[in-house]
């Protein structure tokens, strides 16, 4: 609005001495012109995320058995949904898994950033070296991180009995749903951290300057500044990142897929809300409930982002 | 352009008198298109056609060309994820004219529409290929594909340490746990047997061997028969090997084929199941312990056979395909047993026609004996349930996962199977 507002007035003024097209043209320049121009990205957006959104919520009110789209069928694919005590347990061990994960990529993040923003020209070299996880493509992080957990021939259990935890001699952590969680959930994070890591430094970085300095005549401590100063100057960054790693942790698939056997195994104990859908979508082929998996996912993470846009703007 | 199609045209001809002489013989389909043996056919070909595999295929399509003028052959080697590339191109309508299909998924493709008729009766078909392979690619009577390479599995075993234990190569399963304790006993640091908790296919199959079944067809509807006293035994003897016998490391429960190959190429496994890829596996791994190893085929249970799953490919022709004259002379061209043996043998399994078998099985590469076992092994095969929605059985791991609840100790024998007994009949029960 306030761009458009002086464009008008800039047309107004010459009106009589210069002949009616010229404003024409200016008004097809201040709303058709921008129009045609966002138009060929906007086709783009309605048809890559946009359309693909629409159907999927549609396919989740049909029926969808062998990939064939079949009569509407109301709330069935839903409430089927939550009658299935496997898919109810995998919500809830999705929501568990991505807080927790969520809350050490965060904390790991922060502990990286600060050393890499207090360090001095080793922090460039070691900056390259934290960001090399990233690099790596997901599913090789996955078989790499199986054989650090490998019951026989893994380094965590030979770092482990040589530290003196003796219970971990030939320790199975894919026999159980809760250590395999605690391996995948290492080996996620520390996928997710050298992103987030680096985005904070930046944040961090931005916070340097005069107010920090102030503080610091004022007589704050380390914890002091960063708490009270720092990182209340990163919010709308720290919020973003939030967002960012639930979405990374609702999406973990990769690591489920690779490290566990059968996937979402032993028998149903890591089932997350990504792996379900797919198992749904390609092996049982049926489109309507896996639809309804991803809605419900999508719902949550919508809320789930909600959430922290509110949190983020409480205080301003 | 247009001389060229002339002289296509031309000798297609010919071509399709060869074409009509070689159907007669042991093909029963009816003849559909314009039965002109010439233009382009799409091939696809996934696993097990690897790196490895790919020259040979690619020598015969050209093979084919040549005495087929006028034809193309346009192959396309597909990944690992071959089975969702095929179930996307059945949705999408762009299917390829001929594709080597996983066994397991005939049922399936058929099922979804998707494939010719090979056979109407299958009958016809006895005592050309192996008879599991043929019902591999049966749905309600007809035959959809044509039997391929087959996959068997049999017993490998420590040889050095079956002597030195004054031990012979058991027989039964019973023997196989009384064989696989006495050679843990006497070698520190092995383990009697290896244990496969995360392959189904290792042990699914002793459901059989104990007299029971998975699922029977009556009428036309299926019904799970895995929780029955015969298959219970039989997982509780499997679960009982690694809970109470300790005869592998106690993370088996989640072990595939190559977990328990590696491990027995390391010298830490006196006995495994496995096929004759896995047998290869530790060969490579470990080439010096070829001397110490032998195989013999599957032990038998208590129900008196050794009934093994027959894993494999088929080729099949799609419902889709336009040039169906050329894809029909494709397929008989690779199955000639001249054509399909190179093949086989670069894959390491055995040929699904029984002409083939024999003769890999007699002089070719399966009469070695560390192979003979397999060769000997594929008569005494049986093929999984013949219906459409097994993928779904399968693909969900609801068998794995209920093998492991035992393991687990999660669940009881009889509840685990109980459980999956209706996971398997809301699968396959709705046919």
């Amino acid at each position: 609005m306030t761009v458009t507002a002086p464009a008008k007035r800039e047309a107004g003024a010459p009106r009589r001495a210069r002949p009616p097209r010229r404003p024409r043209f200016r008004r097809l320049a201040g709303y058709g012109l921008p129009s045609l121009l966002i138009a060929p990205l906007l086709a783009v957006v309605v048809g890559v995320v946009g359309y693909p959104i629409v159907r999927t919520v549609w396919l989740s009110f049909h029926e969808g058995e062998n990939l064939i789209s079949g009569p509407f069928n109301g709330l069935d694919n839903y409430t089927a949904l939550f009658a299935d005590p496997y898919f109810v347990s995998a919500l809830i061990r999705t929501t568990v898994f991505a807080i927790v994960c969520v809350a050490c990529t965060l904390l790991i993040s922060l502990t990286v950033a600060l050393v890499l923003d207090a360090g001095s020209w080793m922090a460039k070299i070691v900056t390259v070296i934290v960001l090399l996880p990233w690099a790596m493509p997901r599913v090789a992080s996955g078989i790499v991180w199986k054989w650090i957990f490998n019951d026989q021939y893994g380094i965590a259990n030979w770092l482990l009995v040589s530290l003196g935890f003796d219970r971990f001699q030939g320790f199975a952590w894919f026999n159980s749903g809760f250590t395999s969680l605690v391996a995948i959930t290492i080996a996620v994070v520390w996928h997710s951290v050298p992103f987030i890591a680096i985005s904070m430094l930046a944040g961090l970085r931005s916070t340097r300057g005069e107010v920090l300095e102030a503080a610091r005549v004022d007589g704050a401590g380390f914890m002091q500044s960063l708490l009270r100063i720092r990182l209340p100057m990163m919010k709308p960054l720290l919020t973003i990142l939030g967002v960012m790693s639930t979405i990374f942790a609702y999406q973990s698939f990769d690591h489920f897929l690779v490290m566990t056997t059968p996937p979402g195994g032993p028998s149903h104990s890591t089932e997350v809300l990504s792996l379900l859908t797919w198992l749904q979508a390609f092996t049982v082929l049926d489109q309507g409930a896996a639809a309804a998996m991803a809605v419900v996912t999508f719902v949550l993470l919508a809320a789930i982002t909600a959430v922290y846009v509110r949190l983020s703007k409480e205080d301003r | 352009m247009q001389d060229r199609w002339r002289i296509l045209t031309a000798t297609s001809a010919a071509a399709s008198l060869l074409l009509l002489s070689a159907c007669g013989e042991d093909t029963p389909a009816p003849a559909t298109g314009s039965g002109e043996v010439t233009g382009a056919i799409d091939v696809w070909m996934g696993d097990p056609i690897g790196a490895t595999q790919q020259p040979v295929v690619i020598q015969l399509a050209k093979d084919y060309e040549t005495a087929h003028p006028g034809t193309k052959v346009n192959l396309r080697f597909l990944g690992a994820d071959a089975h969702k590339t095929y179930l996307t191109s059945i949705a999408g309508g762009t299917v390829p004219c001929v594709a080597l299909i996983g066994n397991t998924w005939s049922p399936e493709f058929a099922g979804l529409q998707a494939l010719e008729p090979i056979a109407q009766d299958p009958a016809s078909m006895q005592g050309t290929y192996t008879q599991s392979m043929i019902d591999s690619t049966v749905l309600d009577g007809v035959s959809y594909a044509v039997p391929y390479d087959t996959g068997v599995r049999a017993l490998i075993y420590r040889k050095d340490l079956f002597d030195k234990a004054g031990l012979a190569a058991p027989k039964t399963w019973d023997e196989v746990l009384t064989s696989a304790t006495a050679v843990q006993k006497a070698n520190e640091g092995v383990s009697g047997f290896g244990i496969v908790g995360g392959n189904q296919w290792y042990w699914l199959p002793m459901i059989w061997n104990w007299g029971g079944e998975i699922a029977t067809n009556t009428g036309g509807a299926w019904t799970a028969k895995v929780n029955s006293p015969e298959a219970i035994a039989a997982f509780t003897f499997y679960a009982d090997l690694l809970t109470k016998h300790k005869l592998s490391p106690e993370g088996a429960v989640t072990w595939q084929g190559a977990d328990a190959a590696k491990a027995f190429a390391l010298g830490q496994v006196g006995m495994m199941v496995g096929g004759s890829w896995d047998l290869k596996t530790i060969l490579a791994q470990n080439p010096g312990m070829e001397a110490q190893l032998a195989t013999t085929p599957m032990p038998s249970g208590p129900g008196g056979n050794n009934d093994t799953f027959a894993g494999g490919s088929n080729l099949a022709i799609f419902k889709g395909c336009t040039n169906k004259a050329t894809a029909k002379s494709f397929v008989d061209f690779m199955m000639k047993t001249d054509n399909l043996v190179p093949v086989t043998t670069k894959i390491g399994l055995l040929p699904a026609t029984t002409d083939a078998l024999e003769k890999e099985r007699t002089t070719g590469s399966f009469s070695a004996p560390l192979l003979k076992a397999y060769a000997e092994q594929a008569p005494n095969t049986r093929s999984i349930p013949a219906v459409s929605t097994w993928g779904k059985v399968e693909g969900t791991g609801a068998i794995v996962n209920a093998m492991q609840s035992i393991m687990n100790g999660q669940k009881t024998a009889e509840a685990a199977m109980q459980e999956l007994a209706g996971q398997i009949d809301a699968a396959i029960g709705q046919q």
